[in-house]
């Protein structure tokens, strides 16, 4: 039952993870790698707060999301003046120089990483059980989908589908293109960050590395760009798949890297042959 | 002065190592516009399997090249034909064929690890490289092939690209694919033969630079995958050869940067080079200073 329940908690995290990307990919046409660096930030933020000023969680969630949002400024603001490939690109370089300040800096522990970090309380109360860390995951998730269905249903997400499909004529029309790109990487920002805060007792660098951005964006493709549910029933589907692995007579030390292995299937196979993913829009938005 | 001599040279043989691999990379994407990371995939395989030539099966260099050259040009072409080539064909963007790429890298690398194992295997010919001294620098002679390898290939591939008139219509077929179709240009098999020398480059190198390493394991590929697509960014898009000065510069800012900086800064710095040139001359320090490439 504990496994099941931890299970859940990490679809719950990723889930928020896909749908805050599919916002960048989905709705803008933008694919940011620098989301694994910003996922940890929040992270970072909330181990330190616990660890040396406070594990209240609304302190470090605020906390997280701000600094969450700052670095996403940071990374957008220039990438945004590029295109596609290079816009992707750009993000890869960030996420690459935000992984070596967690590795390489005294008060991120380097490589070691932080541990003992206390749980986090929420109104006094002290979220220890496996239980109440799944169902904050789980909270947030909702809160992020149900946040992102009404920026997706708003005239600005109307907006936003009309900059993914022609940028030109959007600008053309006297709005602000860049102004709206970062508006939706703040909100994106927020929730990765947050996702960051959630179930953490130790925090290992590697968690947080370019390999981990391009699984997000997997979920997001398999899922079906544009779509929320599907990022919510792939992080579901590419969590729950390789733990049927562990029922099938694998060695232990390869079990890890065909887990690798059926990402990347999924990955080429999504891109190659069904563009718009498990249950995404009707025609391609990837294209 | 011996000590900045000393490190000058290493920024030469990292620059070496980095200019080989972007060569394949920047032969390949001039020709398709895929920004094809699945080549750091080809680059570890290739290696592998000169590993197996050589250790395993005992059959000498030549074979070991051999194999190393024929599993590169097999991946490197069937990854273009079973997926880069169909999805050009329904319009796909290159931006896509890129994302696919990464699936194919992150395969790659893992089967390697799933059949070889994820421990460093040693690729040795029995310690016999030859040191030599130059006043302050010591080199040994696996370093001086890789950096005369780099500098041969990268001089060739520029007069190639720049005078031959088959250069300069691979370059055409890069900026237009469709015109080149129109104008008579067998697009498809350009396209195919690019892949195939591009591969058949890096699987010469990646058996080079692990003579050189003296192992290989099986994540070699994923850095330097990316620091190739650095050097060809920072060298410029769209010319084979600039890519191989952008290798050469990459090699020597990351080492004479240990004057000052520490080692594990070196990634964060090269991509802080990579962002700085993409943003503020994004035509490379090498390149044409107008490439066709959609910036």
């Amino acid at each position: 039952m504990d496994y099941a329940i931890y299970i859940g908690t990490l679809i719950a995290i990723y889930a928020t993870l896909a749908i805050s990307l599919n916002l960048l990919v989905g709705y803008t046409g933008l694919i940011s790698v620098a989301q694994a660096g910003v996922y940890g930030i929040g992270a970072y933020v909330t181990a330190l707060l616990a660890l040396h000023v406070t594990n209240d969680l609304l302190v470090s969630l605020l906390l997280s999301a701000v600094a969450g949002v700052l670095a996403s400024l940071i990374v957008a603001l220039p990438s945004l003046r590029l295109r596609n490939e290079y816009f992707l690109i750009a993000t890869m370089g960030f996420q690459s120089i935000i992984f070596a300040l967690f590795m390489n800096l005294d008060v991120t522990g380097g490589p070691n990483g932080l541990y003992n970090i206390p749980a986090p309380t929420l109104f006094g109360f002290s979220i220890k059980t496996g239980l109440g860390k799944f169902a904050l995951a789980a909270g947030l998730a909702v809160l992020c989908y149900w946040l992102a269905l009404r920026v997706t249903g708003s005239p600005f997400g109307r907006l936003l589908r009309a900059v993914r499909e022609d940028q030109t004529a959007v600008a053309s029309l006297g709005k602000n293109v860049f102004r709206v790109k970062v508006s939706i990487f703040i909100f994106s920002a927020v929730f990765t960050a947050a996702a960051g805060t959630m179930s953490l007792t130790a925090i290992d660098p590697v968690a947080f590395t370019l390999d981990e951005s391009i699984f997000i964006i997997t979920l997001v493709i398999v899922g079906g760009t544009g779509n929320l549910n599907g990022s919510i029933l792939a992080a579901a589907l590419l969590i729950v798949l390789p733990e049927i692995f562990k029922f099938l007579p694998i060695p232990e030390a390869v079990a890890p890297q065909l887990r690798q292995v059926l990402y990347g299937l999924l990955l080429v196979f999504f891109t190659r042959f069904r563009r718009q993913g498990l249950i995404g829009e009707y025609r391609d938005v990837l294209k | 002065m011996s000590v900045f001599a000393q490190f000058a040279v290493s920024g030469i043989i990292a620059g070496s190592v980095y200019a080989l691999i972007a060569l394949g990379f920047a032969l390949i994407f001039t020709a398709s516009r895929v920004f094809h990371f699945a080549h750091g995939g080809v680059y570890t395989l290739s290696a592998f399997a000169g590993y197996t030539a050589l250790v395993t099966f005992q059959l000498g260099t030549p074979a070991a090249f051999g194999a190393a050259i024929l599993v590169a040009v097999v991946l490197g072409t069937l990854i273009n034909a079973l997926l880069y080539e169909p999805m050009r064909e329904k319009g796909v963007s290159s931006f896509v064929m890129m994302i696919c790429s990464f699936g194919v890298l992150i395969i790659m690398i893992n089967v390697t690890a799933m059949i070889w194992g994820s421990n460093p295997l040693v690729l040795s010919q029995g310690g016999l490289s030859t040191v030599y001294r130059f006043g302050p620098i010591y080199i040994t002679d696996a370093q001086l092939q890789i950096i005369g390898f780099a500098i041969t290939l990268g001089v060739a591939l520029w007069v190639f690209f720049q005078r031959f008139k088959l250069g300069i219509a691979i370059r055409a077929l890069g900026n237009d694919s469709e015109l080149a179709l129109i104008v008579g240009m067998p697009a498809r098999m350009l396209r195919h033969i690019s892949f195939a020398v591009g591969s058949a480059l890096v699987g010469i190198s990646a058996l080079m630079i692990g003579f050189n390493v003296g192992i290989i394991d099986y994540n070699m590929g994923s850095d330097i995958i990316l620091m190739a697509v650095v050097a060809m960014i920072i060298g410029g898009l769209g010319n084979v050869g600039a890519a191989a000065g952008g290798g050469f510069m990459l090699g020597m800012i990351q080492n004479l940067a240990l004057w000052k900086i520490e080692s594990k800064w070196q990634m964060a710095l090269s991509f802080s080079v990579l962002i700085l040139v993409l943003l503020f001359r994004p035509s490379g320090l090498f390149g044409d200073k107008r490439p066709a490439v959609g910036l």
